[in-house]
């Protein structure tokens, strides 16, 4: 479906089904657009310096160098089909929003509960759900004991666990997390793991990562970024083996493959893909001596990511493109 | 969301950002150093005004000399503040990578830039609270012009809160705390310095910020347009900054630059606008005259109805600083007064060498007359210039001839007997100067207004006498500049009943004072009279004669009225007339011994006023009031003696006073004292300006700190 990518605005929206928090991604080259739902856990994938965090600037609104037109759309509330159009920079979006970035540092003298107080001000927390709200998330992330500690003397992990704390006050519909993960032991990261997932309902979650166990294990879609373009999208998961290509692409993907011919078929988003992928495993078996991961998804992103990194194929070699459709 | 929540979260965002603010090193320091400055310069100036005050100073103001120089002292330190408190705010955040709770934030625009300027002035006017405590105390010590110091904190606020927005500006479009406080520091440079470079040129006047403002708002007056200038200023400061705003929201970083010269662009055409179509009409800030100028002048001023045009011909930006000042507090009263700047190639006529140098005049164009002041100005800036205003438009061809033909002193030779620079100085006040010999031109015209009898060493012919005394009965004003061993008729002498001591003055006193010679008289007391008005330091007489009062036969002649004669300076009384060695062509300087059966050692009058009124005289002259000035001397005002002390001073005052040119000199008088002249000395007052405001706050406040940061490593120690 086209949502018309307008500035904030507001449309009665006659398709009951429609999801009550979403954002969709249009690349502005490609006239492509990409939907993330409710409910969903979006891993955002990528090599080092391939422009995750620009890419989820970009989203917040903090920056606004991508070519992407982005629309969130939300419930106005939950009793009717009152759907609102929010751009990154509408002041209704940041209160939608909750961010944590992969640079917040310890800021001087002020203890964890007067930071937490901080953002929840800044966040504008009704009178009535401020204290709650900051009670909810000390004990949604253990941080009982961290709370009257000067931030400057909290450990990296903490630190990052304050930091993804402070996301959550005023049950926000949309998170966004920069690298959560990079600094957290083993148990809070199963303790991220564990709220992402418990999640309420309406809420669309988007974090970024460099672990693919972790990311397959509780994201329900994947976004692939290179070159801090949107190289990838797997929607669901991969349930097989496949790549996917353009059909300009076609005899690139072969010589590359080094096959003559192969099968593919035709997807719904402008894209092919190869049908066995036994292909793949050959391929694979061939340009790469072992796998370490044991998970059929993580085989299929292996080698794309190794192919990103030889900088053989550009973002757009594999990019969704409706231009180009047969 | 309602109110009530805005209220909890304003609180809670002030609340921890404030506490944060209070325990940051850098904020403590400059807190304690502006509070420090502050008291330190606060017990300078009170100390130097008591030292002035002990000196009965004329012109004294506790505003003047502690309050006026405080308050710019003040707005530099707010500014400092500012700039490192901005510095710790959203570059802070940024440098700690915390702009993302930023992003989070549901203000609005108005909502943030209220809670950030607010948050920032609770620290940027503390050196302005200060200031506050100190003027108020003083203010209770003091009898102060207290509407001008409400306009000071009025003034002083709005210039804050105007350099502040920038400021503001500047910390949320950096990313890191030093270079906020560099870019910041560099911008009020730059703000401040285009500001002095637009105000001394005319046609970029209408872009001063605020500089010129405040300067002439704490003499005493605020221009309207300038004040709209201001509100223009103000305006497109906090437009910048909710500009800034929206970029920290949404990284438009790029828009800014041009945002700012868009907007600089548009602003310049309404301040263009704002002054051709608001008159430059200026408004009091002071109640009392205190600062302002005398009611007299007040009146001359708004009665002229030519436009003036001032041309300042002056070396130093201080001296055009002063001018500026100066015309702004005319502008009061005036509003077509214009001032620029030019150099001295423009105006080579009016120049005047002096030692080889030009000097610095002021040129004033009153309709289609012109003439010219030196600078420095014997009074203030704005009274000099007002008299001379005044003295242009009341003026009409007042000729001032200086009688020849008994090889009296010359006006337009350079030898040392000249009176070339007083000629010099009469033509730059406009005074029409001749030169006549009565024996061949056997009249003074009626145009003749003052003549100049300076020592004449060759004897009058009867006819001459008689066109003198004609002109007198006429109502001619008359200076007699005698000295030793000259040639006044003494018809003219008894017609005035005024004659001449024998001998020489001898001065022995001021010989040992460190005269060069006993015979240079030196008089350092003078009464209320308007002739010795100014006149600040001594005055010096060489080789005087003591004059005495005797019957007048003027009045023998049956038409004429009294004269009422008036002694103006007097030697004092250790002084006596050397008859002997003045005989004497030139005399040793240890030649000189009292006789007491010959010479008088007394005090001797040297300067006597005649003056009578011929408005009830049958007389056919239109003079209303005749004055007659004879001297003792006339060499005090040759070239050789005219810059020694101030005896130009009274040598302008005597010709002012004969061409009744000061009727209004008592409210000038009065103009120059100040009512807050004094301070009330005490314990108290000595404790507070000295002690309590210097260093016991600053000190106090330093060692809450210390305890403050002791406590504060223990608690982080601890956990």
């Amino acid at each position: 479906m086209n949502i018309p990518l307008t500035n904030t605005s507001q449309t009665k929206n006659t398709d009951a089904l429609l999801d009550q928090a979403s954002l969709t991604i249009r690349h502005n080259k490609l006239k492509t657009d990409i939907k993330l739902k409710q409910e969903r856990r979006v891993a955002l994938l990528g090599l080092n310096g391939a422009g995750k965090s620009t890419f989820i600037r970009n989203l917040i609104g903090e920056s606004n160098n991508l070519d992407f037109d982005l629309l969130y759309q939300t419930n106005e509330s939950f009793e009717n089909n009152h759907f609102i159009n929010l751009k990154p920079n509408d002041q209704n979006f940041k209160q939608l929003m909750g961010y944590q970035a992969d640079t917040m540092l310890s800021m001087g003298q002020l203890s964890a509960y007067e930071y937490l107080n901080l953002c929840a001000g800044f966040k504008q927390v009704s009178a009535n759900d401020y204290n709650k709200s900051i009670k909810q998330v000390i004990d949604d992330w253990g941080l009982e004991k961290l709370l009257h500690q000067p931030l400057q003397s909290l450990s990296k992990g903490n630190m990052q666990k304050v930091a993804i704390a402070q996301a959550f006050i005023n049950n926000p519909q949309f998170l966004f997390f920069d690298e959560p993960c990079q600094s957290l032991d083993p148990i809070e990261q199963e303790r991220f793991n564990k709220n992402i997932l418990e999640l309420a309902n309406f809420s669309l979650c988007l974090f970024s990562t460099h672990n693919v166990n972790h990311a397959l294990s509780i994201a329900d879609d994947i976004l692939l970024i290179h070159q801090s373009e949107i190289a990838y999208f797997y929607q669901d998961k991969l349930q097989n083996h496949y790549l996917l290509f353009s059909f300009e692409n076609r005899e690139k993907i072969s010589n590359l493959l080094n096959l003559s011919s192969f099968e593919y078929e035709f997807l719904e988003n402008g894209l092919y893909k190869i049908v066995s992928s036994d292909v793949i495993d050959e391929f694979v078996k061939e340009n790469y001596a072992s796998f370490e991961f044991c998970l059929p998804e993580k085989e299929a992103l292996m080698p794309l990511f190794r192919l990103l990194a030889s900088s053989e194929w550009q973002p757009l070699d594999i990019a969704i493109d409706r231009v180009t459709k047969p | 969301m309602n109110s009530l929540s805005d209220n909890k979260n304003h609180q809670a965002i002030d609340k921890i950002l404030l506490k944060q603010f209070w325990r940051k090193p850098s904020i403590q320091l400059v807190i304690i150093f502006s509070l420090l400055a502050i008291g330190i310069f606060t017990s300078l100036s009170y100390s130097n005004f008591l030292h002035l005050q002990a000196q009965n100073i004329d012109k004294l103001s506790v505003f003047n000399e502690i309050l006026k120089p405080l308050s710019g002292m003040v707005l530099l330190l707010s500014l400092i503040t500012g700039i490192v408190t901005a510095s710790q705010l959203l570059p802070y955040f940024f440098s700690k990578g915390q702009q993302s709770i930023l992003q989070q934030m549901s203000l609005n625009k108005l909502q943030f830039f209220v809670l950030i300027t607010k948050l920032n002035l609770k620290f940027i006017l503390i050196p302005f609270f200060y200031f506050l405590m100190i003027s108020l105390f003083i203010a209770y010590n003091s009898d102060l012009d207290l509407f001008l110091l409400l306009t000071t904190y009025g003034f002083l606020l709005l210039g804050i809160l105007l350099y502040t927005l920038p400021i503001l500006t500047i910390s949320l479009n950096s990313k890191n705390v030093i270079s906020s406080m560099l870019i910041s520091f560099f911008a009020i440079i730059l703000m401040v310095s285009l500001d002095q470079v637009f105000m001394r040129y005319e046609h970029f006047n209408f872009l001063t910020v605020f500089n010129k403002l405040f300067l002439s708002a704490r003499e005493g007056s605020a221009s309207l347009q300038e004040i709209a200038h201001l509100i223009i200023w103000l305006l497109f400061a906090i437009y910048i900054m909710f500009n800034a705003i929206e970029n920290v929201r949404n990284g438009k970083n790029q828009s800014a630059i041009k945002s700012l010269f868009i907007g600089l662009v548009v602003v310049a055409i309404i301040l263009k606008t704002i002054t051709m179509i608001i008159p430059d009409h200026n408004i009091s800030t002071s109640i009392i005259s205190n600062n302002q100028l005398p009611k007299y002048y007040q009146n001359q001023l708004k009665n002229i109805s030519s436009s003036v045009e001032i041309t300042a011909v002056v070396d130093r930006e201080e001296s055009k600083d002063e001018i500026i000042k100066a015309i702004s507090r005319l502008k009061i009263f005036k509003q077509d007064i214009s001032v620029k700047f030019s150099n001295r190639q423009a105006f080579t006529d009016i120049s005047k060498e002096r030692n080889g140098q030009v000097e610095e005049f002021i040129s004033i164009k009153v309709g289609n007359k012109q003439q010219a002041i030196g600078y420095p100005f014997a009074n203030s800036a704005h009274i000099s210039i007002v008299r001379l205003i005044d003295h242009i438009e009341s003026k009409s061809d007042q000729w001032i001839t200086f009688i020849q033909g008994h090889d009296e002193v010359s006006v337009f030779s350079k030898s040392g007997r000249s009176f070339s620079k007083f000629y010099a100085q009469l033509k730059s006040l406009g005074f029409p100067v001749v030169e006549q010999n009565l024996r061949t031109q056997k009249f003074i015209s009626n145009n003749t207004k003052l003549v100049v009898i300076a020592d004449s060493k060759q004897e009058w012919l009867d006819d001459e006498v008689e066109v003198l005394i004609q002109y007198l009965n006429d109502g001619g004003n008359l200076l007699i500049m005698r000295e030793t061993m000259d040639k006044i008729p003494e018809v003219l002498e008894s017609y005035l009943g005024v004659s001449a001591q024998e001998g020489t003055l001898i001065d022995e006193k001021g010989f040992s004072s460190g005269t060069p010679h006993p015979a240079i008289l030196i008089v350092n007391q003078f009464n209320q009279h308007s002739i010795n008005q100014g006149i600040d330091s001594l005055l010096a007489f060489p080789w005087s004669i003591g004059l005495n009062i005797v019957d007048s036969t003027a009045e023998k002649n049956g038409k004429q009225a009294l004269w009422k004669s008036e002694t103006i300076l007097t030697s004092h009384q250790l002084v006596w007339n050397e008859i002997e060695s003045s005989k004497k062509a030139s005399s040793n300087k240890n030649e000189f011994i009292f006789d007491p059966l010959e010479e008088k050692r007394k005090s001797h009058s040297l300067l006597i006023a005649l003056e009578r009124n011929l408005a009830s005289a049958n007389t056919t002259n239109t003079h209303a009031t005749q004055r007659v000035l004879v001297i003792g001397d006339t060499s005090f005002i040759s070239d050789t003696a005219i810059n020694n002390y101030a005896n130009l001073q009274l040598g302008i005052n005597m010709v002012n006073w004969l061409l009744s040119y000061q009727p209004h000199s008592a409210v000038e008088q009065l103009g120059n004292q100040y009512q807050d002249n004094y301070i009330r000395i005490s314990a108290m007052t000595h404790f507070m300006l000295n002690w309590f405001f210097t260093l016991i706050i600053p000190l106090s406040l330093l060692m809450f700190f210390l305890y403050r940061g002791i406590k504060q490593r223990n608690w982080e120690t601890k956990t």
